[in-house]
């Protein structure tokens, strides 16, 4: 059974469309990636799907129900879970107090540390800096929370928008490995990257995309020796 | 030593206005130009229940404050909500319009005459040291003091107060992490307006109350907002004892009317020297 199923939407700021008639599902525990140069709508259609951004055309739904009209809020209570692009954390709170912050409408006080330590375990450098400020903390640390901070709201579909962007490989490494410990519990994954060779090694199934429209999708490993990719994004 | 005493027993109370207009600031991005209209309001609701039915002002805080928290809600309910999404001299408008309103409204129905609670402990007075204060002014000044200790507590220890700081710092972040927006800024309304539901009753026994008494206190609260920088918890603190100790410092030292010019020339200075306050920082 498909969980995200996007149907032919349209998006955009101003007067320009920026995304046009996108199709996409996400099944169940299924790792999907959109792949995309800069500008190719990539974090638009994100941005739709979480209802940070409106719907122009098309529908959103999400276990057969649509969507469109739903809060953000409400969104990520019904299970879609975003790492949006920029982190949008909470800079003067502490580690602990970003994670609390987005289970306080769910979870009673003891889950919600039971919680906490599944992203502790997950991330073991947050443990060691869960009494710190978020705006100290380095730019791969700020990632992790960021992904913490999502798993609170316990997803069942968990999109990132471009993990990977600005951090030094190694950590990149280190996000990517836990999130491949992080599916085959059911948890669905739409990963929105720009990095095209990394995203398609590490899921499923991809859509690539092309100023705003999609131009290709199947089979990660089959997309990975496509000629059309391997010339635009893989350098030939 | 007298100008000192009062002076932060005055700066407390300012606190307390004070921090409601941050808050409401710190979390919603909007500028309450009609925060004193509900100070008013509430010095009003304080004395009228103690002239219409001999109710303590200690008491009429039990009642006027959830009255007046339920007028905040309605007011985001109402007008706030729907200014949120407006480019922000819009948004001043409407809160500046709204402020005029009630004063004539209340000019309407209270009429322009001073009025005041007076009762046997109008007079009376505690002597601290050297220095001697008014009973009703430490009633005040201990009930905002007490009061801005709470509100810390909440902000600091509560899931409420979490969510509130989430939401200062990152409105789309919040909402990302599954947190009814609309629902903190009905919160943040009720909390920063039900707070002058304190003040008020009790300084209607220091101050007499006019329909026009509002302004002056917005005015002394955006200049102690600023001072101690915008939507920071601390610096309201520091800012309204600055206030506080200056005017009377200056009252006593000087004359009452330059005493009235000296919060507009600390702001004056501050924003020479920090335009950004003293304390600014996005809500901690």
């Amino acid at each position: 059974m498909s969980n995200l199923i996007v149907r032919g939407i349209s998006a955009g700021y101003g007067k320009v469309n920026v995304v046009r008639d996108v199709s996409l599902t996400v099944p169940e525990g299924r790792r999907i990636a959109l792949v995309g140069s800069n500008g190719a709508g990539k974090s638009t259609i994100v941005r739709t799907i979480n209802g940070l951004l409106a719907l122009r055309g098309g529908s959103v739904q999400w276990d057969g129900v649509p969507i469109e009209s739903m809060r953000v809020h409400q969104r990520t209570r019904a299970g879609i879970a975003t790492v949006p692009e920029g982190r949008l954390l909470f800079p003067d709170c502490t580690v602990t107090e970003n994670l609390v912050a987005a289970s306080t409408w769910g979870q009673p006080k003891i889950e919600r540390q039971r919680s906490i330590e599944v992203v502790f375990d997950l991330f073991s450098r947050l443990r060691e800096r869960s009494a710190q400020r978020v705006g100290t903390l380095s730019g791969g640390e700020q990632q992790m929370v960021a992904i913490g901070r999502a798993l609170m709201t316990r997803p069942r579909l968990l999109m990132l928008d471009e993990p990977s962007i600005g951090l030094a490989p190694k950590v990149v490494g280190e996000i990517f490995e836990a999130l491949g410990r992080l599916t085959g519990s059911g948890l669905s994954l739409l990963l929105v990257e720009q990095n095209v060779q990394l995203s398609l090694r590490s899921v499923d199934c991809a859509y690539v995309l092309r100023r705003g429209e999609l131009v290709l999708e199947g089979n990660a490993a089959d997309l990975l020796d496509h000629p059309f990719v391997r010339e635009a994004y893989l350098g030939g | 030593m007298q100008a000192v005493i009062s002076g932060l027993a005055n700066g407390s109370i300012y606190a307390l206005i004070a921090v409601g207009l941050t808050l409401v600031f710190g979390i919603m991005r909007i500028i309450n130009f009609a925060h004193g209209e509900f100070l008013m309001i509430a010095m009003y609701g304080g004395f009228f229940a103690w002239s219409a039915f001999g109710i303590d002002p200690v008491l009429a805080v039990v009642i006027v404050t959830p009255v007046v928290m339920l007028i905040g809600v309605g007011l985001y309910k109402g007008l706030i909500r729907f200014a949120l999404n407006v480019p922000d001299i819009n948004q001043m408008a409407v809160t500046l319009g709204l402020s005029m309103l009630l004063q004539h409204m209340a000019l309407m129905m209270f009429t322009g005459n001073n009025r005041l609670i007076t009762q046997p402990r109008s007079t009376a007075s505690i002597a601290i040291g050297p220095a001697i204060i008014q009973v009703p002014q430490l009633i005040a000044c201990v009930a905002s003091l007490s009061l801005l200790g709470l509100l810390y507590l909440v902000l600091r220890r509560s899931d409420l107060g979490l969510v509130m700081r989430a939401v200062s710092q990152s409105r789309d972040g919040a909402a990302l992490s599954g947190i009814d927006i609309s629902a903190v800024y009905k919160w943040a309304m009720a909390i920063g307006i039900g707070s002058l539901g304190v003040a008020g009753p009790l300084m209607a026994a220091i101050l007499y109350v006019n329909p026009m008494v509002g302004a002056l206190f917005t005015l002394k609260a955006f200049v102690i907002v600023i001072v101690g920088g915008l939507g920071s918890f601390s610096g309201v603190l520091i800012g309204s004892l600055l206030v506080g100790l200056a005017e009377s410092i200056a009252a006593a030292w000087f004359s009452a009317a330059i005493s009235a010019a000296v919060p507009f020339a600390i702001l004056l200075l501050v924003l020479l020297i920090r335009p950004e306050g003293l304390m600014s920082a996005r809500m901690r």
